[in-house]
């Protein structure tokens, strides 16, 4: 078990190491894990994740740019030099050994004792619910526990340094997806290796990892908790794959006078959070982003009054069981869509809301989140606003 | 052009044998059906001359002009030289072609042959000229022999006329006339073909005639071309006194052509393992080939058992016993083990293929046993083979090409050919050696009007107007007056002795397989699946005669039950071999010395006891 | 419910292809199932044998001893090409140019005609103008394919390695193409060695593959004529003489009609029984 360290991990397909290649598949990658930790590479197909754990795990070397485990380069080291172990999308197994033997084979590979084998395959059988099928054929194991078997095979070793997960559920029936991620969970609890976890599934994504890399086309662009990514997304992007549905992203402008800063959508203003400091206002194009879990709404008579609300009008109700989306546009926004989600429960659940209708809604401040060019603006970065136009 | 009633291309597909059919049946004129090409006449009803056949004249509404083919005939007699006949007697054969083939003018026939040179000659000028004289377009294909015999196998299974006429080995005339497939053509030129019929075609000129002749005395096959399966050795090498004083001092008699087996054996010993090299190059005494292939049957029914001495005396072939040591009683194959009266498994037969396996391990050049007949052929050209006792003639053009190591820079052979040694068991009166004599058979199934056609063709192919020039392409004779002629005395001395022997009476006793064989194509195969075995070791010799014998009187009683048109087997009941063996007329018993001492004659005075 | 109608149109599409395979495969095939039963010499001189030839083929020995040579040489040759064939498909490169190139090597054998095949190693075996003769009795060797039986068996056998060996190695090696890379990134990752990834990884995965190459291979050696038949002519004696042949000379040499029928008769019950054997084994693998 080790802390790895990615150090400006560039790749291209194209090119071999060392050349300044045209076409990357990753853009100067840094990224720090601790040791123990359960990590989830995210984002969609061509992101560069496969490719990034390719270069962990040793099956690429990169362009350019180093790996160290625990201090120590092992970029130009195979798979099989770094002692790390890994799970496939689907499942890889032994076809003609039993459940044990194959359990058995990486330690029978190292020159272990018979004993010492037998003793760490029955341990890591019970932990991964196996006992029962260790004299069986490993091709009589349904899918998941197939993939079971495949994770137990890198825990026998205890000293290997991470196991890597490449989009383990893809080959599983959805009804048993869960029955992994519990089993994964446990075994992280009780072995506390360092795991990393590939998927273009959120849900498998912020189920799984205790910290989450968010990566489009071959550069990270958050990383953080679940709970990080999902109330400030540092970028419009994570914002949009980040939940269901993804966050409203709309085009504004800034204004800041004394009264604090506030963003015209269209033809309302909407009260920003205050911040301190005074400066030129941000150029660049600005984008106002808030979760559809964030929007209050108001009032479903639709009638004017409620302060600083917004009048919307309602294309769709989509009824989800446990909670409600609602499709509308903002009226004076042209046609830009608002998605609202709200819940069965509490003060939401009575207020009639039907498709052709109105409603009134508020965006409070301390859920917006203010983008230029994609990226979050922090705090503190707002300055003095221009005079509106 | 030519006027004609319009008939579309597309008849030329149509002027199959079953279209031509439906036509003599409605009796039309002949040379309405088909298209024509290149002759501008087609061939006028009108003109009857020597006669058209069927009751030509009617049917077509135009009747060409007669064609004057003397610019034609011109060109043919300056190619057909040298000849026989005067040039006037030439042109008339030539016209007389022309005249007989009006009512089949147009007419498209089929005819197949092996591949030999004289064929090739056949097939490539006789044909074309053929078809300039008389209109009549003539394919002559040329295939191997074996599927020659297919093909007339299959014509014979299944009634298709496949050919209109064959050149096929006289050996199977047994076979054509048990089957009752082939026409009589001795019947025929006198009866229904007696309008096509060359005047001048002079059957007592041929040699060989008696080959094609049955039982019943009809001449069923016409001779075409000839070769024997000749001695043949290395004249210079045999003349040189070093050698000559070797081999004298050794063995005790002269270094000649030897007469008997026993003198043979010495001479291939001599060469291989005494003489060894000469002039650098290592030098064998004897050749041979042995490779598992259809053509080891051939060779040993082309008459190597009689060339041993089984059989009984009788020309052609012995009577009752043959070379493939079948007993014939009156007309009917009774059996070929010795039990039956035969002489397949008998000591004589046994002893031949003794010696032949003998000779190829001990005195033949190392690769001899694995090659077939064809690869076989070239060797001696090479230069160091001294004697070949089983070589056919049809080898005399090749061996003899200028630049070979075995003829000398004027164009004469350092070879010469002989007639053949015999073995122990050879008797005065008995045939020697064989002769394949390729010849014109009419198969019955097919129409009138194409064997007419066709037999025109096949005596121009044998006709006295070609046949000399024939000869001299390849070296095949057929006629006596050609033999005898003055140009080819003139050409003898580049033939190695081929014209000698021709000239000879030893030829008489070079004679094809005769009436004895009811099936020749079936009985053939038998041979070398057979011999095979017993030149591996796998079998010995007596055991693989046995089985050989046991397997042709097999195929023989199938054929009795079958029952044939003609002189079907009789198989004779079984009997102890003791009871047969030593019998007059018989198979002989076994000689108590089977190597007589060594006998050999001059060359020189060979040729002058043939004189 | 809606009752489906009955339409027997569609029959009328069957017609030309059931009269093209009428007319050449099913008369045929009834041709010489009446030709079995008689003795045919000729149109007019024929006999009816009942069963005689069928009875005279099974209690034929030297029937009964191509039979057994054909298993042998048919045993010998799956034995000798399967694990050359796989080695072979082993080593073959697996991407760049290289694998164009060895590719078209592999095939150059296959493409040949087979009686071109059989000429090739006819000549090359000739010990007075042949390569592999010559180099054989300059080593010393005494070899003569010609009269020895062994060496004709040799020289037969090494003929068809080299003729069909890269048909087993193009099997194989789409076989080992078809694994995905993260087998061996397991095996790799667990430490195992060339030969644990050979046992454990390649073989089980071209089970289906080999079971293919098996099959093929055991059908067509078993068939096998023109390429002994141009090397040896089925010598020396009957040491080569395999099954087809050994039918052949009947059909074709005698134009022996009814023993040749019935022969190719039992010759076809023979193939059928392999057939059904192959479909057979086939479906089990497929399952599993």
């Amino acid at each position: 078990m080790a802390e790895i360290i990615l150090q400006g991990i560039s790749h291209s397909y194209d090119e071999k190491r060392g050349s300044t290649a045209p076409n990357l598949a990753l853009r100067d990658v840094e990224l720090r894990w601790r040791d123990g930790g359960a990590y989830a590479l995210l984002g969609p197909s061509g992101c560069g994740k496969t490719t990034l754990l390719g270069i962990i795990s040793g099956l690429i070397q990169p362009t350019r740019g180093h790996v160290l485990y625990g201090g120590k380069d092992v970029t130009m080291l195979s798979s099989r030099e770094r002692n790390i172990a890994q799970v496939f999308q689907f499942p890889v197994i032994y076809d003609t050994m039993t459940v044990r033997q194959n359990l058995a084979f990486p330690l029978r590979n190292r020159g272990l004792a018979t004993a010492e084998i037998d003793r760490r395959v029955e341990r890591i059988a019970d932990s991964l619910e196996l006992t029962a099928m260790l004299p069986l054929r490993a091709t009589r194991l349904t899918a998941d526990q197939k993939q079971i078997l495949s994770l137990g095979r890198g825990l026998v070793r205890e000293d290997v340094a991470a196991i890597l997960f490449d989009e383990p559920l893809t080959v599983i029936d959805p009804h048993r997806k869960w029955l992994l991620r519990r089993k994964l969970k446990e075994i992280h609890k009780q072995f506390r290796h360092t795991l990393i976890y590939v998927t273009h599934d959120q849900t498998e994504a912020l189920t799984f990892a205790d910290e989450v890399v968010v990566m489009q086309t071959g550069s990270v662009l958050q990383r953080g908790t679940p709970e990080a990514l999902f109330r400030r997304p540092a970028h419009t992007y994570v914002g949009y794959f980040i939940g269901s549905p993804g966050m409203n992203v709309m085009p504004c402008d800034v204004s800041q006078d004394a009264g604090g800063a506030r963003a015209r959508v269209g033809t309302h203003d909407i009260a920003l959070a205050p911040h301190t400091g005074a400066g030129p206002a941000p150029s660049g194009s600005l984008e106002l982003g808030i979760r559809p879990e964030h929007v209050v709404v108001v009032d479903g008579a639709g009638d004017a009054g409620a302060e600083g609300s917004l009048p919307v009008s309602v294309i769709t109700v989509e009824d989800h069981g446990r909670f409600r989306i609602v499709t509308g546009t903002l009226a004076g926004a042209g046609d830009r869509r608002l998605k609202i989600r709200i819940g069965h429960h509490g003060p939401d659940r009575a207020l009639p809301i039907a498709a052709g209708g109105s409603i009134r809604v508020r965006f409070p401040p301390e859920h917006i989140c203010l983008y230029r060019d994609s990226k979050i603006v922090e705090s503190g970065e707002l300055a003095a606003a221009e005079p509106s136009p | 052009m030519h006027t004609r009633t319009a008939f579309p291309s597309w008849q030329c597909l149509r002027a199959s044998r079953a279209w031509w059919l439906a036509v003599v049946a409605a009796a039309a004129a002949a040379p309405s059906v088909g298209c024509s090409k290149k002759q501008p006449e087609g061939g006028g009803s009108a003109a009857t001359a020597a006669g058209s056949g069927s009751g030509s004249g009617s049917a077509v509404a135009a009747a060409p002009a007669p064609v004057d083919r003397s610019a034609a005939i011109e060109k043919w007699v300056a190619e057909f030289q040298p000849t026989t006949l005067t040039k006037d007697q030439q042109v008339a054969e030539l016209k007389w072609f022309g005249e007989a083939a009006k009512p089949f003018a147009g007419m498209k026939i089929k005819v197949v042959s092996e591949t030999l040179d004289v064929h090739a000659y056949e097939s490539k000028t006789l044909a074309a000229a053929f078809t300039e004289l008389t209109g009549i377009e003539v394919t002559h294909d040329l295939i191997q022999e074996g599927d020659v015999i297919e093909k007339l196998q299959t014509q014979m299974q299944s009634g298709e006329d496949i050919y209109d006429m064959y050149v096929n080995d006289t050996d199977l005339i047994g076979t054509h006339y048990r089957y009752g497939d082939a026409v009589a053509l001795s019947d025929f030129m006198v009866g229904e073909g007696k309008d096509v019929t060359l005047p001048t075609l002079d059957i007592p000129d041929f040699m060989g005639t008696s080959f094609g002749t049955a039982p019943d005395g009809k001449l069923y096959q016409l001779p075409d071309q000839q070769f024997a399966n000749l001695y043949w050795f290395r004249y210079d090498w045999f003349s040189r006194d070093d050698l000559k004083k070797k081999f004298k001092a050794k063995y005790g008699y002269e270094l000649g052509v030897p007469v008997n087996w026993s003198a043979y054996e010495d001479i291939a010993d001599f060469f291989t393992n005494d003489v060894k090299e000469l002039d650098g190059k290592k030098v064998y005494g004897h050749m041979d080939y042995g490779k598992k292939d259809p053509s080891l049957g051939w060779r040993f029914t082309d008459a190597w058992l009689s060339m041993a001495g089984v059989g009984s005396k009788g020309l052609p072939n012995g009577l009752p016993v043959d070379e493939w040591g079948i007993r014939m009683e009156d007309c009917h194959p009774v059996g070929s083990s010795v039990s039956r009266g035969g002489e397949a498994n008998s000591p004589a037969a046994v002893y031949s293929l003794v010696k032949y396996i003998d000779w190829l391990k001990k005195f033949a050049p190392p690769q001899a046993p694995g090659m077939t007949f064809s690869e076989a052929g070239p060797v001696p050209g090479q230069g160091n083979i001294a004697q070949q006792i089983f070589w056919y003639s049809a080898f005399t053009a090749p061996l003899t090409k200028a630049g070979l190591p075995v003829v000398n820079d004027d164009g004469t052979p350092k070879w010469r050919m002989a007639p053949s040694p015999h073995g122990p068991y050879w008797e005065k009166g008995m045939k020697l050696g064989y002769q394949d004599v390729g010849a014109w058979t009419m198969l019955a199934n097919v129409p009138l009007e194409r064997r007419k056609a066709a037999w025109l063709y096949a005596q121009f192919t044998v006709s006295k107007a070609v046949s000399l020039k024939k000869f001299f392409v390849g070296l095949t004779p057929i006629r006596k007056s050609d033999v005898n002629s003055e140009p080819v005395t003139k050409a003898a001395p580049k033939y190695g002795g081929l014209i000698e022997f021709y000239r000879s009476s030893a030829r008489n006793l070079w004679t094809p397989t005769g009436n004895n064989v009811p099936d020749y194509p079936k009985l053939a195969q038998l041979w070398w699946s057979n011999v095979s075995e017993a030149v591996t070791g796998a079998m010995t010799p007596q055991a693989a005669m046995d089985k050989l014998a046991k397997e042709m009187d097999d195929v023989m009683g199938r054929l009795e039950r079958a029952g044939m048109k003609n002189c079907a087997p009789k198989l004779n009941p079984e009997k102890p071999d003791k009871e047969w063996l030593g019998q007059p007329n018989g198979p002989k018993a076994k000689l108590a010395n089977e190597k007589p001492k060594g006998e050999t004659m001059a060359y020189e005075q060979l040729l002058e006891s043939w004189k | 419910m809606i009752d489906k109608t009955r339409s027997n149109k569609a029959w009328l599409f069957v017609l030309p292809m059931t009269m093209l395979v009428a007319f050449s495969a099913i008369v045929p095939l009834m041709t010489v199932v009446n030709y079995s039963v008689q003795d045919i010499f000729g149109p007019n001189t024929k006999v009816y044998v009942g069963f005689e030839w069928f009875r005279k083929a099974l209690r034929d020995s030297e029937l009964h001893a191509a039979f057994l040579r054909q298993l042998l040489f048919s045993f010998s040759t799956l034995a000798i090409e399967l694990p050359f064939g796989l080695a072979v498909s082993l080593v073959m490169p697996r991407k760049g140019w290289a694998v164009s190139a060895a590719l078209v090597v592999l095939a150059l054998p296959l493409l040949i005609p087979w009686n071109v095949v059989g000429t090739i190693w006819q000549i090359f075996g000739r010990t007075d103008i042949g390569m592999g003769g010559a180099a054989l009795v300059k080593l010393g060797l005494n070899y003569n394919y010609t009269a020895d039986r062994v060496d004709a068996w040799l020289t037969v056998l090494v003929m068809d390695v080299w003729h069909w060996t890269p048909l087993v190695a193009l099997l194989c090696y789409s076989g080992l193409r078809a694994i995905p890379n993260a087998y061996y990134q397991a095996a790799s990752i667990d430490g195992a060695s060339g030969w644990s990834v050979f046992r454990y990884i390649q073989l089980p995965k071209l089970k289906n593959v080999l079971v293919i190459a098996v099959l093929l291979r055991f059908m067509d050696s078993f068939m096998i004529y023109t390429e002994p038949f141009v090397v040896t002519g089925g010598g020396p004696g009957n040491s080569t003489t395999f099954l087809s042949q050994f039918l052949t000379r009947f059909a074709v040499g005698q134009f022996d009609l009814g023993p040749a029928a019935a022969f190719s008769l039992i010759y076809f019950v023979f193939i059928l029984f392999f057939c059904y054997v192959f479909y057979t084994v086939m479906n089990r693998v497929g399952q599993g």
